[in-house]
């Protein structure tokens, strides 16, 4: 009943292994969280799944299809991805930059309905008051929110985000987690901070060297045997929708503005 | 109109016309594909080592015989054969084991066979051409119209419009190209056939001109960014108005070229530098005080 599937998923650099039997299963409507230190292999478990690489062994399975085996197009209307960080010089409104996650739900003959369908992610993704901003004089808060705009207007069965509150305040990682858990969209997330991990996600696979050391769900897995085991640190992590008192603390107190 | 004023419209300018307005467009479009595909604001038609691999290929013909060859098509064939070639061995440089082409290989390896291919060409000249080649050679590296025909100027438009179909096709292809190749693929572009059609067809038309007129330079360099100024980055409105103002600035450049000085022609290379370059200079001091 998952709608994706990862199997015995393998990847390497030359003959460095990177990535070993990754097993994992998101559910759908739910927001799986990847966690685990720096260099575990969390973003390319990412881009396996997204189909940017072709693993040395193993499988992808969205629904009952392969990733890898399916055509780019195809692809693109089944996953989104937003990376960790994109940026351009160019001058694009944010207008511009969403209607590229239509690229494969339209042809250059047919454009009917891509002004709909990006006013409708921009809205989504809270930034349409942002649509006729160009990217330059958008915050880094603000580019990610384009960025999660572009990758609705895909309307894809699973949306992967890469560690997508770096280079933002706490403020604004909050705000955009909490976007997120309230679209509903079946989403897996790679995150390194255990807090907002446990805040925001359903789910908890945890990454260490290439592979995975444990999975379930977050209040089963952040144990403090595991943070001990895997981060190296003594701390424990409680789950009590952290991330809505968070959001309901920060809304009474700060200017933060943008979301619901 | 009297009969030598008809046969001078018709059979004279009215070929050099149209077929500068049909490099002009290619160039411009070729300029502003290569820009786009490899993220690179300093590409333009002639960087896959085309112009020096045509010039080796026209030095050669010039000094190895043929000397029927000179200034008929037998020139601008051997200056077609020797870019295509260059750009055989760009491509066998740069492309991946994969089968991609990474925007720095593909740029190192043009760099590379440009300075390869302009090295053959002084050493060519400098031991077995004479003075009168060293002159011809020049003459036809800074390009010219002044030897067009009307079968020429028929090709040459053939080409322009089946790039400028080619390429408006593939306008949303390469406005996915904004935020780097990961994001294209992301997005569902077939990154490395994409980056392969248009490199190679894009390329490919740049010889056809280079063959028929010389490299002319600055056109394919300057105008998309000069088009960018009015219209955005989008390539909805990018490519067209490349088209249209390639054409035109070559159109005039050509005239120009034609009609500054009383009794000879200046080469329309001259031209295009003399404009292009100042341009290019203010764009860049531009582009300096936004970013700083």
């Amino acid at each position: 009943m998952s709608v994706l599937r990862v199997r015995g998923l393998c990847w390497s650099a030359g003959d460095r292994r990177i990535v070993h039997d990754v097993d994992l299963d998101v559910a759908p409507g739910s927001v799986t969280g990847i966690i685990g230190p720096n260099g575990s292999g969390k973003t390319t478990v990412l881009h396996l799944v997204a189909g940017l690489r072709r693993p040395s062994a193993g499988t992808v399975l969205l629904g009952e299809d392969d990733v890898t085996a399916l055509p780019p197009r195809e692809r693109a209307r089944r996953v989104a991805l937003v990376e960790q960080k994109a940026g351009t010089d160019l001058d694009l409104t944010a207008r511009d930059v969403v209607a590229l996650g239509r690229f494969a739900r339209s042809s250059p003959w047919h454009r009917a309905g891509t002004e709909a369908a990006v006013d409708r992610a921009l809205s989504l993704a809270g930034a349409s008051g942002l649509a006729d901003r160009t990217w330059v004089t958008l915050s880094g808060g603000e580019q990610q929110r384009v960025h999660l705009a572009r990758a609705l207007a895909q309307e894809p069965q699973v949306l992967l985000l890469d560690e997508p509150t770096n280079h933002l305040d706490l403020a604004h990682q909050i705000g955009l987690l909490h976007l997120v858990r309230s679209l509903g969209w079946t989403t897996l997330v790679v995150l390194h901070d255990l807090d907002l991990a446990a805040a925001s996600c359903d789910e908890l696979v945890v990454m260490d060297a290439g592979t995975v050391v444990r999975s379930g769900p977050t209040e089963e897995v952040l144990g403090a045997d595991l943070l001990g085991d895997v981060f190296g640190v003594r701390a424990s992590v409680r789950r009590e929708d952290r991330l809505r008192m968070l959001w309901h603390g920060l809304v009474g107190t700060s200017s933060w503005e943008g979301a619901r | 109109m009297g009969v030598l004023e008809d046969q001078i419209v018709w059979q004279l300018r009215l070929p050099r016309v149209v077929a500068a307005a049909a490099v002009g467009a290619v160039l411009a479009l070729c300029g502003a594909v290569m820009q786009s595909l490899l993220a690179n604001e300093l590409a333009d038609p002639f960087l896959l080592g085309i112009s020096s691999g045509a010039a080796l290929g026209a030095v050669l013909a010039l000094t190895f015989g043929l000397s029927g060859v000179a200034a008929g098509p037998g020139l601008g064939a051997a200056a077609m054969l020797g870019a295509v070639l260059a750009l055989a061995v760009v491509l066998a440089l740069a492309a991946e084991a994969g089968g991609g082409l990474p925007p720095v290989r593909t740029i190192l390896a043009g760099v590379a066979v440009a300075q390869l291919g302009a090295a053959g060409t002084s050493l060519v000249i400098m031991v077995f051409g004479s003075r009168d080649t060293a002159r011809q050679v020049l003459a036809w590296t800074l390009g010219s119209f002044a030897g067009v025909r009307a079968d020429d100027a028929l090709v040459l438009a053939a080409v322009a419009g089946l790039v400028v179909v080619c390429v408006l096709t593939a306008a949303r292809t390469l406005d996915a190209f904004a935020f780097g190749e990961t994001s294209a693929r992301s997005v569902g572009v077939d990154v490395p056939r994409v980056t392969w059609l248009l490199l190679v067809g894009t390329a490919l038309a740049a010889a056809v001109t280079v063959g028929a007129v010389g490299p002319i330079g600055f056109v394919g360099l300057v105008v998309p960014h000069l088009v960018r100024l009015v219209v955005g980055p989008v390539h909805r409105r990018l490519l067209p108005l490349s088209t249209l103002a390639g054409a035109l600035l070559m159109v005039w450049a050509d005239t120009a070229a034609r009609s500054v000085a009383p009794d000879r022609e200046i080469p329309v290379g001259v031209v295009t530098a003399l404009v292009g370059a100042p341009v290019l200079v203010a764009l860049l001091r531009r582009q300096a005080r936004r970013s700083s």
